[in-house]
């Protein structure tokens, strides 16, 4: 933890640096496109204007592909680092997120179920998708709630029972694409994640949703630093908290479910973005969340460009990148972690 | 004494099947130093939760002030009643200062905002428990003692009318445990809150109580004055344990010296 009054300092940093990596993000690709073209065309605006800075074809591939796709790994970044910040605090367990808690499975099972059935996918509008993605993580949330509640709740109890999950999840959508080698590549494609297929109208449903999910979580930064504490300490703190961390849950999940139905399956952002933002800030969730927002959009900027440009011509899937960078930054983390508490 | 801070009327509770208190009764005084004692499994933990309200609700009623404690708001309850748990231990690297801030969470509107009464509320707490000077420092770094200070800097934080404390000094050492429980008699002497407490150690229940609740199998066997309540005969045959009660000059409580051989 460093001292409060660098705080601010560390923030704007992280926000300058944030700018920076988006910037690079629009120039980076094989079109070729600089930076002073960029710049002009984002100050063009959407509508193609002619200018004799950069030609059409260039304004299209910055406003209809980079653009929001950029801005949807944004939102994924901070849906995904938010939640998981919740998920390690409801369940007070540092290793808890939605990738390993099986919700972004649950997620990805609901639209490989719909799209199995389908009931999605084809002629289907575009909402669909979201709305199946959040029943089927909702219903694995209350799978682990039901399963973990009989028992007196422990934290572990909970962390397996979504473990288990998830290896049931996974073990289903492999039959499903085992069955139906037809739609394997579009079920790959969630359990791996990708910011290829995004556009502005999915991006709106993104966004709307995850500001559905995200604003009240600020607003529940001090209910969240008492959840650490003992049940009893809690309750006893004054809050209610059954009530508040099914709000918290329900929250979190909705934005997780959105994303995963338009982005796939991303693991390790929602583990290490409030993991290494901890060591900045220290356990408070208020000044935990802002800086999990902005280190959850760079990171998942900066893996989704390395994702479409690392291989040149080709691509990589984005869960891939935040997998390789992640596990072993989780691993070293750990072993920092250890020798500093014990 | 003075009006209660709360009543139990008839408890009931059973737990798996096995019937712990039936139809326990009690009243709170309010402005009192209250120690509730027996031997283990006698149901004294069992009573903190239930004025809590951590338990599932059990029959008969538990009324405070303002009604019935079922009724009560979460925060509500908790400007009434405080609670300093038995050894809970911290993972997590708040510092001092956040943790008795915590206490102030039912004080305070939806935004995460401490008001500037909220800080010399939180300064005076730490003050009274003689840790201000460990204000930025992390909790988990806090000896057993100061720990338990905090956590008692966290419940006058919350500006409750009562105190619950489950075992607070059972695992401090002969000095924190004097100090502990001086700090909080001086608590209810200066009017700030009404004490009641889980004890084990009868000389401390009697030195520093001013009434003493002792409870065996679920029920209450006696309650009263320490003097009336800590005698000879009767501490033999709730605890299974001979003592002798040595009388001292003065005002000076008498000690009990259990027989260990």
């Amino acid at each position: 933890m460093v001292q409060k009054h660098y705080l601010p300092i560390i923030g704007v940093a992280l926000v300058i640096l944030l700018v920076a990596v988006t910037l690079s993000a629009l120039t980076l690709g094989p079109a070729g496109i600089s930076v002073r073209q960029t710049v002009a065309i984002v100050g063009a605006g959407p509508s193609n204007n002619m200018s004799t800075t950069f030609t059409q074809a260039q304004h299209r591939i910055i406003w209809q592909l980079r653009l929001p796709r950029i801005l949807s790994a944004m939102v994924a970044g901070v849906v995904l680092a938010v939640s998981g910040m919740v998920y390690q605090a409801l369940f007070r367990n540092p290793m808890a997120d939605p990738y390993v808690l099986g919700i972004s499975s649950g997620a990805a099972f609901g639209v490989a179920f719909a799209a199995f059935l389908g009931v999605v996918g084809g002629a289907t509008g575009m909402w669909q998708v979201p709305v199946v993605a959040f029943l089927g993580a909702a219903g694995t949330a209350l799978v682990i709630m039901v399963l973990s509640g009989g028992v007196r709740r422990s934290p572990t109890t909970l962390l397996l029972t979504g473990i288990a999950l998830n290896f049931l999840l996974s073990a289903l959508m492999t039959l499903f694409m085992y069955l139906n080698r037809t739609q394997l590549q579009s079920i790959m494609q969630w359990t791996l994640g990708s910011f290829g297929t995004a556009s502005w109208s999915k991006l709106g449903i993104m966004g709307a949703t995850a500001t559905l999910g995200i604003v009240p979580i600020m607003f529940l930064t001090r209910e969240l630093d008492i959840l650490l504490l003992d049940e009893a300490s809690a309750l006893s703190i004054g809050v209610s908290v059954k009530s508040v961390r099914l709000l918290l849950l329900i929250l979190s999940t909705l934005a997780t479910s959105v994303t995963v139905a338009f982005c796939g399956i991303i693991g390790f952002v929602g583990l290490m973005v409030p993991h290494i933002m901890r060591l900045v800030t220290g356990p408070r969730h208020k000044p935990l969340m802002l800086f999990s927002t902005v280190g959850g959009a760079l990171m998942m900027v900066g893996a989704d460009t390395l994702a479409r440009t690392v291989l040149g011509a080709s691509e990589l899937p984005v869960g891939i990148v935040t997998a390789l960078a992640g596990a072993p930054l989780f691993i070293i983390l750990l072993a920092n972690h250890r020798k500093e508490n014990r | 004494m003075h009006e209660a801070v709360g009543t139990i009327r008839n408890l009931t509770w059973a737990y798996r099947n096995k019937l712990l208190f039936n139809k326990l009764h009690t009243e709170f005084p309010s402005g009192a130093f209250i120690s509730i004692i027996g031997p283990n499994g006698s149901g004294k933990t069992t009573l903190l939760r239930h004025l809590l309200r951590i338990l599932p609700s059990p029959r008969g009623s538990i009324v405070l002030p303002q009604g019935d404690l079922h009724d009560y708001h979460q925060k509500d309850l908790a400007r009434h009643i405080s609670y300093v748990p038995q050894q809970s231990r911290l993972e997590y690297d708040f510092t001092v200062y956040d943790c008795v801030a915590m206490g102030r969470y039912s004080h305070g509107g939806r935004l995460a905002v401490l008001s500037p009464e909220d800080h010399t509320l939180i300064m005076q707490s730490l003050l009274a428990m003689e840790l201000s000077h460990v204000a930025d420092r992390l909790a988990t770094e806090l000896s057993g003692g100061e720990y338990q200070r905090m956590l008692i800097a966290r419940a006058l934080a919350q500006q409750s009318h009562v105190i619950l404390l489950d075992e607070p000094v059972s695992h401090l050492d002969v000095h924190n445990q004097r100090e502990i429980l001086t700090l909080l008699r001086h608590l209810v002497d200066q009017k700030v809150a009404t004490v009641i407490c889980v004890l084990h150690d009868l000389n401390a229940v009697s030195a520093f109580s001013d009434l003493v609740i002792m409870m065996r199998a679920g029920e209450i066997v006696a309650e009263g004055p320490a003097h009336e309540v800590l005698t000879k005969e009767r501490i033999e045959e709730v605890y299974q344990v001979a003592v002798d009660i040595i009388q001292r000059e003065g005002h000076l409580p008498p000690i009990i010296l259990p027989h260990w051989r």
